[in-house]
């Protein structure tokens, strides 16, 4: 017998904590047909659990200026739309994963960008230089699947 | 017999309908409607001011998006990509036979896109140029 296994117990408790720290199950990929049809042609359908529901509502309530575009939506689409995103955000039904996402932020505080959030801006300012972000292949914060292979899977562990 | 000839014929006028060179032509053809009404002296739809259209810089719309090509390339033959980076099949009709096929889909995108890149809506009579230049790249 040369498996040390009384190491075994050591070695758990230091791997478990790493192991742990930060990880998330991977997020729902989005499947509502609405959200699809009237989001994806022009970016990404970003998980709603990454934003309170007050920065749903917001980016909702003024699609005629969404991020310089007018992205205005038929009445019913946009209610049917709103409630979705509003009913899966990260401090409603994304909580799981919200805690995370949405962590650093006060209870009226309402972003409109993912890359707004704290949680965001630490993940992605201590290792990356912000020219990052302009290269040509990524272009934009807003373009994660660039470097997030697997993100269409709602996997944005890649480390 | 009769019967056959019946469902036979009507499966062949059936065809018709997913055509989507008919569905491009009955596009083209509401805007050479809405052309004439817009200038009676209307004559037709030119793939060189289409190409005008979409290949120049325009100053009226948004800083972003100065011309057509800022998203779609230039020519747009092969794939664009949105402000985003998200990819966007080619506009050349060849490249893409679905495109300017449905109605809807086009005047959303005109509509849009005419107000980033002009900073007005495009009149039918650009809309079908622009069409034009589409259909002989």
């Amino acid at each position: 017998m040369n498996f040390p296994f009384a190491l075994l117990p050591g070695l758990l408790a230091i791997w478990t904590p790493v192991a742990l720290a930060d990880r998330h199950p991977p997020l729902p990929p989005v499947t509502h047909q609405a959200t699809i049809q009237a989001c994806a042609d022009c970016h990404m359908i970003f998980p709603p659990q990454m934003l309170p529901k007050a920065s749903w509502e917001r980016i909702m309530n003024n699609l005629d200026q969404h991020f310089g575009e007018n992205a205005g939506l038929d009445g019913a689409v946009r209610q049917e739309i709103a409630a979705y995103l509003a009913g899966q955000a990260g401090d409603t039904g994304g909580r799981a994963w919200g805690r995370k996402f949405l962590r650093g932020l006060g209870p009226g505080d309402a972003p409109l960008r993912i890359s707004e959030t704290p949680y965001w801006r630490r993940e992605h300012t201590q290792e990356l230089p912000p020219a990052a972000f302009q290269k040509a292949e990524v272009k934009s914060p807003a373009n994660c699947p660039a470097c997030h292979l697997q993100a269409k899977q709602g996997i944005y562990e890649d480390d | 017999m009769r019967y056959v000839h019946t469902l036979f014929m009507t499966l062949l006028a059936g065809t018709a309908w997913a055509d989507p060179g008919q569905e491009r032509q009955a596009i083209v053809e509401g805007y050479a409607r809405q052309a004439r009404q817009e200038m009676p002296a209307f004559a037709g739809f030119s793939a060189q001011r289409g190409e005008s259209l979409f290949r120049s810089r325009h100053a009226g719309g948004k800083p972003d998006t100065p011309t057509c090509t800022t998203c779609h390339q230039d020519p747009p033959t092969t794939p664009g990509a949105t402000r985003a980076n998200k990819p966007i099949d080619p506009m050349a009709i060849s490249k893409n036979p679905g495109r300017i096929t449905d109605l809807a889909k086009v005047e959303k995108w005109f509509g849009r896109n005419c107000e980033s890149v002009l900073g007005r809506p495009c009149t039918a009579l650009e809309k079908g140029d622009v069409i034009a230049y589409l259909n002989q790249l």
